[in-house]
């Protein structure tokens, strides 16, 4: 090998260094910050339609949704963040009481039914997806699936039943059984996917896993078996959705949500960004790109969904299932946490 | 009587060169040989083909009688009982003193007394606890022969272990050694390039040549009587001249000489070696001129001229220093070889 | 014969003080982070969070992980590393650079590949199987490299005093090799407890995984720093055993004269085991996942989705990753030299501290950071230059086991002589020292390189906003579930990696040949 010399060395090290002194990088004034935490395709999407319709430019942190909502903890009131998109409720929920959301606007809360947003209005639904059940059509049939998402929490599911305990969805579901059956039934409810359930790190991860066989079923959200399918071919699919209806909590409708950063310096500009995502080009532009359900009423999603009205969920708030610290609690009791 | 080692006719190549060319040596129980030669000679090789590191191409070496090496079997080192010092010692770094002497012992013999009994045939039962990193470069050979010696082999093979010691060190430590050998009743191979310790600790040495033993013999009679120029040159200071050789005498340009005996190649023009300390001043003797005289302490050393020639001569230091007309002539037998062509 | 260090025993220079206190303040951040936020849970919210079931049963599932990966892979490395340096195994050069290169592989790629394939491979037996696959080579090339370096005098000694060629390795070989092995194994448990990725994928759970989760389910980090510290407690003792380990053992070499050239030890009818065994270890720590990167690139829809993103994702790891390894190679130079020439209780607990922080998973160390960064430089808070001062908190005892080797070679003397030629003590060491322990340097930025080219979490939360890596791609659309797009960012992360690995096993394996 060729000896380096020490010149070549320096002068290549400081050449390497050279672009971290530079300072951060300026943003024009109408450059909007995005934290995403929801999938990058619909975030993308959204964000290219607004910018095309607007000609402001917005620029995009992706992460996950808590560990987002983490860093603006941390950052506080000198968050660079102007808006927020999360895949679930409960972070924007703690970020709204921690006051670190505005208010959003209340031409833009009209713009969607009031359920699809917080009872405080500082926080926006953006699309709406359902609980369900993916199972394997080869290891078990639909008609000899239990009603109640609480029947697979038992020995009969003993290894047999796939759950993500660190998803939002998953909080909110075992928060929608606490509301409806109490305490015990949702204590219960995790204990027992604890003892006879299987961990999985995230949804794809699970219905993958009832996809190749691994195991019979899962708990998750409608829209992960279409973004699997889109990958391999919906005709490929072993993988099928039960929906549970019938107000089961197992049928519970969630959002996904954002927010403008109440430390925001471009107040108008967030909210301008909000309204984008809730009027029709925005919704649009979100239901193209992942299979959930527009919450702005007259958008139609293009994927071939269950029909929202016909779903039957239980008859709770995004309020209702999105307390995180008593989520939290209830994983610690049962072990999960 | 069976020899200690016996080497026959081995020889060696590493990558086509070889190093070995048929070697004969051989030592007798007991006794100490040194395998003197200038580096590259093949001496290390010789040394770890006995001790089994290496396996040799052809020829046999037996120890105590017994084939180790040749015709296509190897006893591996461990199974063959020689002990070895290499050189700078190798102590085990992350042993003490003691680890390093018990380490060739089974394990019950492993006491302190067996590890004490060893360290005191090289003075350092003081020092088992210590590690090597503790110890000075003598301290440290002296352990490493201690280690070597400590299983009770028959035989010994010694890499250079004075090497990198200084001058007075190898002296005593030299003489140490011996004695820590013969107490030990082990043979011992010692390989070395500096002839005085050759001569000092063995009681043969083994001149070393281009792969091939040039001469093997107790240590005067390779001195006196080397078997060539070159083992005159491996084995001493020589001086080479130009002299007419007539029977077992010569007439050099120091004035006469005694042979050792009447060369082989017969009267006429030889190359007769002298070692230095036989050029003594003094008449009678050949008239010399002194063009430089260098102070060293306990003798001068003087540059002469004779004639044509230059020689380095020694003198008992001188009151003054003066240059000045001086006589030379030789003392004692010299060996005569044929004219430098 | 003493190390050449151990008559440099007095303070360090001014200059070097100074340099050794910049990283200092950086692994300190995390340590004053998790205090902080630890003390609001208050004494009695301390102890219930300690005496939970659900603590034991994540110190259980974190020690097994750590010690049995540990375990293997010091196993599998030094087994490789004597076929390779020590045996006459056939086309060594190969072979050399091969063992190397499951490094080039991240952790996660092969977890994902593996678990995908059965799930039998998920689990505790799994993770410990799939994790030893691809960390083995953090022990494999400091013992390489020590077996390389060896005076083979020992090995000579030990056959005459009539132990085997098996009694030989372990009575001397082994020993010599001791510090390498245990630098070797402290990177692999540090990894191995800060691990994550994988670890999710694998379903284990550790400390880890729990502090992700923790992070994952609620909003208040008093929980997650608690279980950061113990997570720091565990790294405690095991990054001050090794130190311990390297002061028990001496190791030296005979300075003078020419050092023998090993002779290789005949396999004999081995060969082909040794051959075969070899060869699986490496096609089942990189083919596999290799494989499995081209079946999701050949079925998935998604393949080509996301390659306009490929070009900006590129150029987001090489200017993140390139300069972030010279900024924490330089960090990590004075800790090391301060640690070597001038050896005291301050400078080893400097030394030290880094690899107690490496233990930490990437989320803690950058929301530390952020804190701070918020507080007190906001204008710096989200430039690269935070995230390579997150960077050096994270990867600082790669940079500096890197570069231990070369600098405990270089002579001290060289120094000093510069300095009697005129040579200021900072000059003397531009001039003399630094010349000297370049391939150290070389192999510091390509470890370097390599594990920042791969960093996920902090480049996520830290990195300037809309800079994509390769590994963020990956990551992004593997949660999409398209992993058939997230393929070709993940072999472009590999096929990266291999310069890397392959400088760095040629910087650390000559290191002695010098």
């Amino acid at each position: 090998m060729k000896p380096l010399h020490r010149r070549d060395v320096l002068r290549a090290g400081v050449a390497l260094a050279a672009p971290a002194l530079l300072p951060a990088r300026a943003f024009a004034a109408e450059t909007l910050v995005l934290y995403n935490g929801q999938h990058a395709e619909p975030a993308t999407a959204v964000v290219h339609a607004f910018m095309a319709a607007t000609g402001v430019t917005v620029a995009i942190r992706k992460g996950g949704s808590a560990q987002l909502a983490n860093q603006i903890v941390e950052e506080g009131a000198r968050s660079p963040a102007d808006v927020f998109f999360s895949e679930e409720t409960a972070p924007v929920t703690t970020l709204a009481a921690r006051k670190l959301l505005a208010p959003v606007d209340k031409a833009t809360l009209d713009q969607i039914p009031a359920r699809y947003a917080a009872n405080d209005g500082r926080w926006i639904g953006v699309t709406a997806r359902c609980r369900v059940v993916a199972y394997d059509k080869q290891a078990v049939k639909a008609e000899e699936l239990p009603a109640s998402v609480l029947d697979f929490a038992t020995p009969a599911f003993k290894d047999r039943v796939a759950y993500v305990p660190t998803s939002g969805e998953f909080q909110s579901q075992s928060l929608a059984i606490l509301r409806l059956k109490g305490r015990d039934a949702a204590l219960g409810w995790l204990k027992g996917l604890k003892e006879n359930g299987r961990v999985y790190n995230g949804n794809v991860a699970a219905v993958q896993a009832v996809q190749r066989g691994e195991i019979a079923t899962a708990l998750v959200n409608s829209y992960y078996w279409y973004a699997v399918a889109d990958e391999i071919g919906p005709e490929n699919m072993r993988c099928e959705l039960h929906y549970l209806g019938k107000k089961d909590p197992g049928a519970l409708v969630t959002l996904s949500a954002a927010g403008a950063l109440a430390s925001s310096k471009k107040p108008e500009l967030a909210q301008r960004f909000l309204a984008f995502m809730t009027g029709d080009a925005g919704q649009k532009a979100i239901v193209e790109a992942v299979a959930e359900y527009p919450v702005r009423p007259g958008v139609a999603s293009p994927y071939d969904l269950k029909p929202l009205d016909q779903l039957d969920p239980p008859d709770l708030t995004p309020d209702d299932v999105s307390d995180a610290v008593e989520a939290l609690s209830l994983q610690r009791e049962a072990g999960l946490a | 009587m069976t020899k200690s080692v016996q080497v026959r006719d081995v020889s060696k190549a590493f990558a086509g060169h070889a190093v070995l060319r048929g070697v004969d040596f051989a030592v007798e129980p007991g006794k100490i040989a040194a395998l003197l030669g200038p580096s590259g000679c093949g001496k290390t090789t010789l040394l770890r083909a006995i001790a089994g590191f290496d396996r040799i191409d052809g020829g046999e070496i037996l120890i105590d009688g017994a084939r180790v090496s040749g015709s296509g079997s190897h006893l591996p080192p461990e199974k063959r009982r020689v002990g070895y010092v290499p050189q700078e010692g190798a102590l085990f770094p992350h042993l003490t003193v003691a680890g390093n002497v018990g380490y060739g012992l089974k394990r019950r013999e492993r006491t302190r007394e067996r590890i004490g009994a060893a360290l005191a045939l090289v003075g350092l039962e003081a020092l088992m606890e210590r590690y090597p990193h503790q110890l000075s470069g003598g301290q440290q050979q002296r352990v490493a022969l201690a280690r070597a010696l400590a299983p009770g082999p028959k035989l010994v093979v010694l890499d250079e272990p004075f090497n990198g010691l200084d001058l007075d060190l190898r002296r005593s430590l030299c003489a140490e050694v011996t004695a820590a050998l013969q107490r030990a009743g082990a043979s011992a191979v010692l390989v070395t390039h500096d002839p005085e310790e050759a001569f000092a600790s063995a009681d043969v040495v083994a001149v070393m040549q281009e792969g091939r033993i040039a001469q093997q013999d107790e240590p005067r009679a390779v001195y006196r009587r080397p078997a060539s120029a070159a083992v005159a040159r491996i084995t001493g200071g020589a001086i080479f001249l130009e002299a007419t050789v007539t029977g077992a005498a010569a007439e050099t340009p120091l004035g006469p000489a005694a042979l050792v005996a009447a060369p082989p190649q017969g009267d006429g023009r030889a190359s007769v070696c002298v070692r230095p300390e036989q050029i003594v001043l003094g008449a009678p003797g050949q008239a010399a001129t002194v063009v430089e005289r260098s102070f060293r302490g306990d003798h001068d050393l003087l540059t002469v001229t004779v004639g044509e020639r230059r020689l380095s001569v020694r003198a008992p230091a001188h009151p003054d220093s003066g240059l000045d007309a001086i006589r030379l002539r030789i003392e004692g037998p010299c060996v005569a070889f044929p004219p430098v062509a | 014969m003493s190390l050449a260090s151990r008559r440099w025993e007095s303070a360090p220079p001014l200059w070097l003080a100074l340099a050794a206190l910049v990283p200092c303040l950086l692994i300190a951040l995390p340590l004053v982070y998790v205090a902080l936020r630890a003390s609001e849970a208050g004494a009695a919210g301390v102890a219930a969070e300690l005496i939970r079931p659900r603590t034991l049963e994540l110190l259980l599932n974190t020690v097994a992980l750590g010690v049995s990966v540990t375990v293997i892979s010091s196993v599998l490395g030094v087994a490789a590393a004597w076929c390779v340096e020590r045996s006459d195994i056939p086309f060594r050069p190969f072979w050399r650079i091969a063992a190397a290169l499951p490094l080039a592989v991240p952790a996660f790629v092969a977890s994902f590949a593996w678990a995908s394939i059965d799930v039998a491979f998920q689990g505790m037996a799994g993770a410990i199987l799939i994790l030893s696959l691809s960390h083995f080579p953090l022990v494999y090339l400091p013992v390489a490299a020590a077996l390389r370096g060896m005076d083979p005098a020992f090995e000579d000694v030990s056959r005459s005093l009539g132990r085997s060629p098996a009694r030989t390795f372990f009575g001397v070989v082994l020993p010599q090799a001791w510090p390498a092995l245990g630098a070797g194994a402290l990177l692999v448990l540090t990894h191995m407890l800060a691990e994550f990725g994988a670890l999710a994928l694998l379903r284990v759970q550790t400390f880890t995984t729990a502090i992700f989760a923790s992070y994952e389910l609620q909003f208040d980090s008093a929980t997650a720093a608690l279980q950061s510290a113990v997570l720091l407690a565990l790294t405690l003792p095991a990054a001050f055993g090794e130190m311990r380990l390297r002061r028990g053992v001496r190791v030296s070499r005979s300075g003078r004269g020419a050092r023998r050239t090993q002779r290789a030890i005949a396999l004999g009818r081995a060969k082909p085991f040794v051959l075969a065994g070899l060869a699986a270890l490496i096609a089942l720590s990189t083919a596999v996942p290799a494989g499995m990167l081209v079946y999701w690139a050949a079925v998935g829809a998604s393949t080509t989705r996301g390659l306009p993103d490929i070009w900006p994702a590129i150029g987001g790891t090489l200017s993140l990753a390139l300069p972030g390894a010279v900024i924490v190679t330089a960090l990590a130079l004075p800790l090391v030299l301060a640690a070597i020439r001038h050896p005291g209780p301050a400078s080893r607990l400097v030394d030290r501290l880094p690899y107690v922080v490496h233990g930490l998973p990437g989320v803690v160390v950058a929301l530390a950071l952020t804190f701070f960064a918020i507080r007190f430089l906001p204008d710096l808070y989200q430039t690269s230059a935070l995230l390579f001062a997150a960077y050096a908190a994270l990867f600082l005892p790669l940079a500096q086991s890197a570069l231990r080797a070369s600098v405990e070679l270089a002579p001290p003397r060289l120094e000093e002589v510069a300095r009697s030629l005129g040579k200021g003590p900072f000059l003397a060491f531009v001039s003399v020292t630094l010349p000297a322990i370049l391939p150290g340097v070389g192999a510091s930025l390509a470890l370097m390189t390599l594990e920042l080219a791969r960093e996920l979490t902090a480049t996520l939360l830290l990195a300037p906003i809309g800079v994509t890596t390769l590994a963020t791609e990956v990551w992004s659309r593997a949660n999409d579930g398209q992993y058939a797009a997230a393929a070709p960012f993940a072999a472009l992360l590999v096929a990266l990696s291999a310069l890397p690995v392959y400088v760095f096993t040629r910087r650390s394996l000559e290191l002695h040949d010098l």
